[in-house]
């Protein structure tokens, strides 16, 4: 017990070499475009969102003070997340004598990403991004490897803003969907029956276009076409269960109001009496709400989010999903998540999800995952988590944990 | 505590990590590892047992009707029991462990396990397995999914897959 409190200590007390960055905030109000180069995150991270992650760290030993190949112009990066994890699912077994046991699948350590990405300033208000993810077999010459059906090996989208609130984008490119996650596991974009096979895979790009409109800061919604040749790989592979057209329609429409409550203005202080204490800082809340759908014939998916953030680093969301592959198959899913900011660089994360698939058998499956995000350093967190999967046939609980090493 | 080495253009203390930083930080890092390593061990349970059972395959039910042509595909679970069942000629259906060796995953058509070429064929890394469950050339996984008797009636379209010790054969026919 002695040896858990000094490790407790030395990991909340004695590692104090950090900056003061901004984090998580997406859901506390600002989008994902404020980070990254797309509008649905992810990949390439411009000025502000390299600003921000390229100095969180326990440890402020950066390797890059930027991330800009030419200034104001071309920046570059990469992504490579080393996952350890038992990622077979338990097994009963009986041995000759008829003894019966469970079989753990063994752990195993794999690279889970490697991507390297680029962003780029065309003119003002015209950028381009990419990125391209290497499979297991890209060593051995398979350039596109995609490891999920319908994951795609890369991104490459041209995005327009203009100062009126209206922005455009073209490319191969992931739709806006819910909330985009940065763990494919959940359930939101998954199937219950099969927690492990994501209906909406990681790194899903299609080819298409959207149009985007923003005329508040507290508004916007976006409207897009794709293509569903991803789709229906993802949905199709093997058994043909969901009927597409060979386009899909993609609709969002979010909600950002900032509430701030107390503060200066709501205080009553006589503003002559110098003796009184000063007044209490106002208290920002930035919210989130907001829904979306895309679909195509037989299928859709729709989701619903709410979220509100603190500026003292506490963030919650909760969002709901539903998908239909065909009239006999269909996924209903909730996830509540929050995350604490003790540190910039230190982030207890909670999240737990209920899925439920409605086909000939009906599916229950909980997910209940627990972990720390710790930035040892600039561009390199380590992620450990329990998690804990429950579903009709087993319960699973086991530790994992994930390398990410950023530029 | 970081040691200042200058200031920045912007006149603001540049701070460079010490020695000790290095070490705290490192040793912070690793006990956050061990805490959690140590406080979740891993568990599991699987609901049901392995019983005998005798498992009726109606292919005329939307459960097993992808059976009615050959080639056909289907997940049958039953207590602990996972399976596939496949129809590997007009007048042959074979039931196949599901669970592949490898990393024990599931072979499951509804998430794009297929038979092909007289194979099935895992959906997540490509192992090969013949219909007596042996490993082909180029699988991942060396060993062997277990596979069952079936009795077909193609008239009746139904089928029955025997699993369990108590049956008094229950091997794969050869």
């Amino acid at each position: 017990m002695k040896i858990l409190w000094i490790c407790v200590w030395l990991l909340t007390g004695l590692v104090s070499v950090a900056n003061a960055t901004p984090r998580m905030a997406l859901p506390a109000g600002s989008p994902c475009a404020t980070c990254h180069f797309s509008p649905t995150g992810g990949g390439a991270r411009n000025e502000v969102g390299y600003g921000s992650m390229g100095r969180t760290g326990a440890f402020d030993f950066r390797l890059f003070d930027s991330n800009q190949v030419v200034e104001d112009r071309l920046a570059m990066g990469y992504n490579i997340r080393i996952q350890y994890a038992h990622f077979g699912i338990p097994v009963r077994e009986r041995n000759q004598s008829g003894e019966e046991s469970i079989s753990i699948p063994e752990p195993k350590a794999i690279p889970m990403q490697v991507q390297i990405n680029a962003g780029a300033t065309l003119i003002d208000g015209v950028t381009i991004s990419g990125s391209y993810n290497a499979g297991p077999n890209s060593y051995d010459g398979k350039l596109c490897d995609p490891v999920f059906p319908g994951m795609s090996c890369f991104e490459l989208s041209v995005q327009a803003q203009s100062d009126t609130g209206w922005s455009a984008r073209a490319g191969m490119m992931q739709p806006h969907i819910g909330i985009r996650p940065d763990d494919h596991t959940t359930l939101l974009r998954g199937d219950a029956a099969y927690p492990r096979q994501p209906v909406i895979p990681p790194n899903y790009a299609e080819w298409g276009g959207e149009i985007g409109y923003q005329p508040k800061s507290w508004f916007r919604t976006e409207v897009g076409a794709f293509h569903t040749d991803n789709l229906d790989q993802s949905l199709n592979q093997g058994t043909k269960s969901s009927d597409l057209w060979p386009a899909a329609y993609a609709v969002r429409i979010t909600f950002l109001p900032r509430i701030t409550l107390g503060g200066a203005q709501d205080s009553d202080d006589d503003f002559d009496d110098f003796d009184a204490p000063p007044p209490s800082p106002p208290i920002g809340i930035n919210t989130w709400l907001g829904a979306s759908i895309y679909g195509s014939n037989e299928f859709y998916i729709a989701n619903a989010f709410v979220g509100a953030g603190l500026q003292n680093g506490l963030e919650s969301r909760l969002e709901a999903s539903h998908s239909e592959r065909n009239e006999s198959y269909s996924n209903s899913s909730i996830s509540l998540s929050t995350t604490y900011a003790i540190k910039d660089w230190l982030v207890p994360a909670l999240r737990i999800e209920r899925g439920v698939t409605d086909a000939i058998q009906k599916s229950n499956t909980w997910q209940f995952i627990g972990g720390i995000e710790f930035f040892l350093m600039p561009g390199v967190e380590i992620r450990p988590e329990y998690r804990v999967t429950k579903t009709d046939r087993y319960i699973f609980g086991q530790t994992t944990v994930q390398l990410h090493i950023f530029h | 505590m970081a040691k200042k080495s200058g200031k920045n253009e912007d006149g603001l203390e540049i701070l460079q990590p010490t020695r000790r930083d290095a070490i705290r930080t490192t040793i912070a890092g690793g006990c956050s590892l061990a805490l959690l390593s140590s406080a979740g061990c891993t568990f599991a349970d699987v609901y049901g047992d392995l019983g005998y059972r005798e498992i009726e395959l109606d292919l005329n039910s939307s459960q097993y009707n992808a059976l009615q042509a050959v080639g056909g595909i289907a997940e049958v679970t039953d207590g602990a029991w996972q399976l596939v069942a496949v129809r590997s000629s007009q007048t042959e259906i074979i039931a196949l462990n599901r669970i592949c060796p490898h990393e024990q995953l599931e072979m499951s058509p509804n998430i794009g396990a297929v038979w092909f070429d007289d194979s099935l064929i895992c959906p997540h890394h490509g192992s090969r397995f013949d219909a007596s469950g042996q490993p082909l050339p180029g699988s991942l996984s060396g060993q062997a999914i277990d596979s069952y008797r079936v009795e077909f009636d193609a008239n009746a379209n139904r089928a029955i897959v025997f699993v369990g010790e108590e049956s008094p054969d229950n091997s794969a026919p050869s």
